[in-house]
């Protein structure tokens, strides 16, 4: 039966040529690691500057790999679509950045012969979206649940009460484009027809287009198009379709001889139209003013009608304070005052 | 004064440090961390490098299918966002 070696005291004096091999061995496997280390960082080091160069000093991880591939994606997308002109987007680096994600389908703008105002309006709507939505855009942060995109018939609804608001008055409809006209349906704009002379008329696809590039339309105001071929606005797509079949403006049948309209001709009731007088063979949309805007200052609705589009007469009245049919009625009232005093006299 | 050793012994001479075995365990254990700790560093470079080298790799391929004007922009777009704050308890 063996003794077992006691256990080593912490006083015991350890063999200096023992410890002399165990500090060599424990300061190369040190320097080893040291080396591994400045190899590594160098390593590192160069890989991420050469990564630097080519990513504009951003550290590539998953949230930017996921941003770059979702703008990749988003370009795609924005290509195929047909919506967005390529060469534009190479012109503009940070347009696939900034262009809206592609939410609900918006109307698309059916083929028409490229014109130099065409190319214009791209390139506006275009610069939009460049300086509005860079400084909001923020890719990764996916959009709140209640922040759903608005459907389309939101989108065409917003589009036409921008128009009625700031786009030219006699540019969004003509006779005979309204020839699905519900006249008993609720309306959010009234027609009242007058004798205005304006030569703007818009078309079905100006409609699409105006609702696709709501902003760049407001910012150009006037537009000029020519009148609409019945073919295409038949082959119009839906949103032509939706803005004619949406009781959006009223047309009143014009008689042949001239009449005074008396009374406001009103198509819904919180809508008020300004009774004009009429002219046979004449027929002009103009927007109707709703109850609550009739206290507006005359600033506010002055900017609602391009003043170009608005004969002297109407100017006059607004900045006189007096409309015309005002002093036509007191007019006629003083007249028949006259005649009566005339009789009794 | 009580000699701790026989100093006719060659590797208690004169010249030569005396260490207890308490002092080379601690040495062995201050060495013992220090390698922990090189490796770690060594661990975390070499991350930094694999991970910058897979980066370089994407961001190439990217910049060869999108183009260098796309990659660029979404990178300074990122630049630009604020350091999301880490939540508590992470």
């Amino acid at each position: 039966m063996g003794i077992p070696l006691p256990e080593p005291s912490a006083t015991e004096i350890v063999p200096p040529t023992v410890v002399d091999k165990t500090v060599a061995r424990c300061n190369a496997e040190l320097e080893t690691l040291e080396h591994r280390l400045e190899v590594a960082l160098a390593t590192a080091r160069r890989n991420e500057e050469r990564l630097a160069a080519t990513s504009v000093g951003r550290v590539i991880d998953d949230e930017f790999e996921t941003a770059v591939l979702e703008v990749v994606e988003r370009y795609a997308d924005l290509i195929a679509s047909g919506r967005v002109d390529p060469e534009i987007l190479v012109e503009s680096a940070l347009a696939p950045l900034v262009l809206p994600a592609p939410g609900p389908a918006l109307p698309e703008v059916p083929a028409r012969n490229t014109t130099a105002s065409d190319a214009a309006a791209s390139d506006e709507m275009l610069s939009d979206s460049l300086l509005s939505d860079a400084q909001l855009s923020d890719l990764a942060t996916p959009p709140a649940p209640e922040a759903a995109p608005p459907a389309v018939e939101d989108v065409v609804e917003d589009a036409v009460e921008d128009a009625v608001e700031g786009a030219p008055v006699a540019a969004l409809a003509e006779p005979g484009d309204l020839a699905d006209f519900q006249p008993d349906a609720p309306s959010a704009v009234s027609a009242t027809p007058t004798n205005g002379t304006n030569g703007h008329a818009h078309d079905g696809d100006e409609l699409a287009a105006l609702a696709a590039g709501r902003r760049s339309r407001r910012r150009r105001g006037t537009t000029v198009v020519t009148r609409p071929d019945p073919s295409q606005l038949a082959a119009t797509p839906a949103v032509a379709v939706e803005v004619a079949d949406a009781p959006l403006i009223a047309e009143v049948p014009v008689p042949e001889a001239p009449v005074e309209v008396a009374a406001p001709v009103e198509v819904a009731a919180p809508v008020v139209a300004a009774p004009v007088a009429v002219e046979a063979g004449h027929t002009e949309v103009v927007p109707a003013v709703a109850a609550e805007d009739l206290d507006a200052p005359d600033d506010e609705q002055a900017e609602r009608v391009p003043a170009e589009l608005v004969d002297d007469d109407s100017v006059e009245e607004r900045h006189s304070g007096w409309p015309a049919h005002l002093l036509i009625h007191a007019g006629l009232i003083l007249v028949v005052f006259a005649l009566i005093l005339f009789r009794l006299s | 004064m009580t000699q701790p050793f026989d100093l006719q012994d060659d590797q208690y001479a004169t010249g030569h440090a005396v260490y207890t075995r308490a002092a080379v365990d601690a040495y062995l254990a201050a060495v013992a961390q220090r390698r922990q700790e090189l490796m770690t560093q060594i661990r975390i470079a070499e991350a930094r490098a694999a991970r910058a080298e897979l980066a370089a790799g994407r961001v190439a391929a990217l910049e060869r299918s999108v183009g260098e004007l796309v990659v660029g922009a979404a990178a300074r777009d990122l630049n630009r966002r604020p350091v999301p704050a880490v939540p508590e308890g992470d």
